[in-house]
């Protein structure tokens, strides 16, 4: 059991390690960029997690490194610095990869948690892709960047994923990938808000849902991956099965 | 008598050597002089090393080198070889303030603006001051390189960067708000887009794509390219592709495509870059990274000049923006016929229809000065701007059908961004 929690920690500081060396964002590679913002922001902050692979599952984000932020707390203050609050706190997940198009693309999008997703027509990701990568050039050094929106500079979440006239990039080219905590998400005890992540590839009707993405009002930012059976655990499934059947037969009269 | 032919027989020699060389080299020691640097729009060099070399005389009173030169067979319709140069030396004497060296580097409009809003410490290559000028009145034309050496002393020394020409305003910049010395605008480019060429009797798509449109232009802005049928409706061209081909993050003339297609100029603009050679043209993936797309507006139109994408396998085709002299001076000089214009949401280019505001694509050009140019500098922004007061300097210099004067729009756009409106 110790040795299991030695190799655990060292596999998540390695993790830690490899999205800490990784700089700005990388067009083409995956990336999911992480944008907060709310209706009178002057300082939207983009965040890049890191390529979808290298997004560590049950883990929290600031601590495992892709935030860039360190901790929690550490979080809540950056965001703090930029006039923006937990409470009513417009927030989404966005990334892909049309580097290969039109031969190949994808994308990834957060959504309210339990909503259908929103199905692309087939050249339609690359053009949304397109206003991804507009939100992710603006971090020009480091895991993040903060934009005043009020600029028109035409490349902060609010001009990118959301804004109140509906006229975000995004909004215009497909959906809006943000929702919104409540105005008292921060007071009493911690709260929870909670967006599924799909992702589309060319070719593909609908989405796949991948995950989910859990902000709490304390800082905390956790992926959990869409939990998918071990080999095992479809061994388990498949002898339980045959056991209800064998007692099936057992207690239909009739059977044997 | 035998003397008098030595005579003649020396001065003949002379003069031969002087028609070949006619070289002149500035000499801080036999006569002082102060250099300007001037840097910024490729688009509107053409006018503005006019109006330069007009604020110190006329070209023929000065001493004058161009290198980088567009060859001479591409040389559009009203301009002079040396107006499509990259890199100028003009060595004149400027009322006012005396003998200066003003050296032109066109690095694109919005490289120009970063030079002059961080003149402190960015750095820009520009001829070296001992590279050779022509003597007066006989000007070096090359099409090869010169000597460059990179400039940035620091603010009030001799070597800072001074001006910059621009084709949208510093508002609709990526300098934006960055401190800037004085500004004005003096000028209307004009811009278009082209098909690349292809050999004779190609067929469809590529010879049903004659126009394009806004939204158009947005989807190709956006992925990088565009389904062929999008362009042309039938659905028989349906996968195949359009790319685009065009400038990097410098280009002024790509900040007012942007603009013009009602997006920021920091959108994640996506395009291919043609390599290869007449009759082979290649394409690299497409890339939206800010330094992607050619340096050059010369370089991209003759990269369209290209040949036989239509033929490749899988064919290819591109749509390119251009400046005018760029994409005319192409057309001349390629065998194919250079770059297809086309039309613009079913209007064509032309000086009346951008003066009466049917034609969209164009920009306002401006003149910058920074803070930290020196003294002969600012004398020769105002001089050109009659300070601040009047556009007169660039009207006297502008071409035919390649630039447009101020004073002639009857249209206005209230910003870069705006659709233009008519007086």
């Amino acid at each position: 059991m110790k040795r299991i929690n030695k190799m655990a920690l060292a596999a998540i500081a390695a993790t830690a390690l490899a999205a800490s060396a990784q700089a700005q964002y990388i067009s083409g590679n995956n990336d999911l960029l992480l944008g907060f913002t709310t209706t009178a922001s002057t300082g939207d902050l983009a965040i890049d997690l890191g390529s979808f692979s290298s997004l560590p599952s049950g883990v929290d984000l600031n601590t495992s490194g892709n935030t860039g932020f360190g901790s929690d707390a550490a979080l809540k203050t950056a965001l703090g610095q930029n006039g923006l609050s937990l409470n009513s706190l417009i927030w989404g997940v966005v990334g892909g990869n049309a580097g290969n198009a039109p031969a190949s693309y994808n994308i990834y999008s957060t959504v309210a948690h339990g909503v259908a997703f929103p199905h692309l027509p087939a050249a339609g990701i690359p053009i949304a892709m397109g206003d991804v990568d507009t939100l992710g050039l603006s971090i020009t050094s480091g895991r993040s960047a903060i934009v005043d929106p009020t600029l028109g500079n035409g490349n902060s979440v609010t001009e990118v994923m959301h804004n109140a006239g509906g006229s975000a990039l995004l909004q215009t080219d497909w959906t809006d990938p943000t929702t919104t905590t409540s105005g008292t998400f921060s007071s009493g005890g911690t709260q929870y808000a909670v967006e599924d992540l799909y992702y589309q590839q060319k070719g593909q009707v609908g989405g796949t849902l991948e995950g989910t993405f859990t902000l709490g009002s304390d800082g905390s930012f956790v992926y959990n991956a869409v939990a998918v059976p071990e080999p095992a655990t479809f061994g388990l499934l498949g002898g339980f099965g045959l056991l209800l059947l064998a007692l099936r037969r057992k207690l239909i009269p009739g059977q044997s | 008598m035998k003397l008098n032919k030595l005579a003649i027989g020396a001065l003949s020699l002379g003069l031969g050597l002087a028609s070949v060389q006619a070289n002149f080299i500035p000499n801080q020691g036999t006569q002082g002089y102060t250099v300007i640097h001037l840097t910024g729009s490729t688009a509107f060099r053409g006018a503005t090393f006019r109006a330069v070399c007009n604020a110190l005389g006329g070209e023929a009173a000065c001493n004058v080198a161009a290198y980088n030169c567009s060859a001479a067979a591409a040389v559009p319709a009203g301009y002079v070889q040396e107006q499509t140069a990259k890199y100028h030396g003009i060595y004149g004497t400027l009322p006012g303030c005396g003998v200066v060296l003003v050296k032109c580097a066109w690095s694109g409009s919005e490289a120009g603006y970063v030079d002059v809003c961080t003149c402190a410490s960015q750095k820009e290559n520009f001829m070296e001051d001992t590279e050779p000028l022509g003597d007066v009145g006989s000007p070096i034309i090359a099409t090869t390189a010169p000597t460059l050496a990179l400039v940035s002393e620091g603010a009030g020394v001799n070597g800072e960067l001074d001006l910059a020409m621009a084709d949208n305003s510093q508002a609709y910049s990526r300098s934006k708000g960055l401190g800037i010395g004085n500004s004005y605008a003096v000028g209307v480019i004009p811009f278009v887009y082209s098909k690349n060429a292809q050999i004779s009797g190609e067929g469809a798509p590529w010879s049903e794509v004659n126009n394009i449109t806004h939204p158009q232009i947005r989807n190709l802005i956006k992925s990088g390219y565009i389904d062929a049928a999008t362009l042309t409706g039938n659905s028989a061209d349906a996968g195949k592709f359009f790319y685009l081909a065009g400038r990097n993050y410098n280009s002024g003339t790509r900040a007012n495509h942007l603009l013009n297609a009602g997006l920021a100029i920091s959108f994640a603009e996506r395009q291919i870059t043609i390599g290869g050679s007449d009759g082979a043209p290649t394409k690299s993936a497409t890339s939206n990274a800010n330094l992607a797309g050619q340096d050059s507006g010369g370089t991209l139109a003759n990269t369209m000049s290209y040949r036989g994408s239509g033929e490749a396998s899988p064919a290819w085709w591109a749509i390119a923006y251009l400046g005018v002299p760029d994409a005319v001076g192409a057309q001349q000089v390629n065998a194919g016929g250079g770059p297809v214009i086309l039309s613009l949401a079913g209007v064509t280019e032309s000086t009346a229809a951008i003066q009466q505001g049917q034609y969209s694509y164009w920009g306002t050009e401006y003149i910058s000065v920074s803070t930290c140019a020196n003294a002969c500098a600012n004398t020769l922004y105002n001089t050109l701007t009659a300070n601040n007061t009047s556009t007169a300097a660039f009207d006297a210099a502008i071409t035919a059908n390649l630039e447009i004067a101020l004073g002639s729009m009857a249209c206005t756009k209230t910003t870069d961004a705006s659709d233009p409106v008519h007086n």
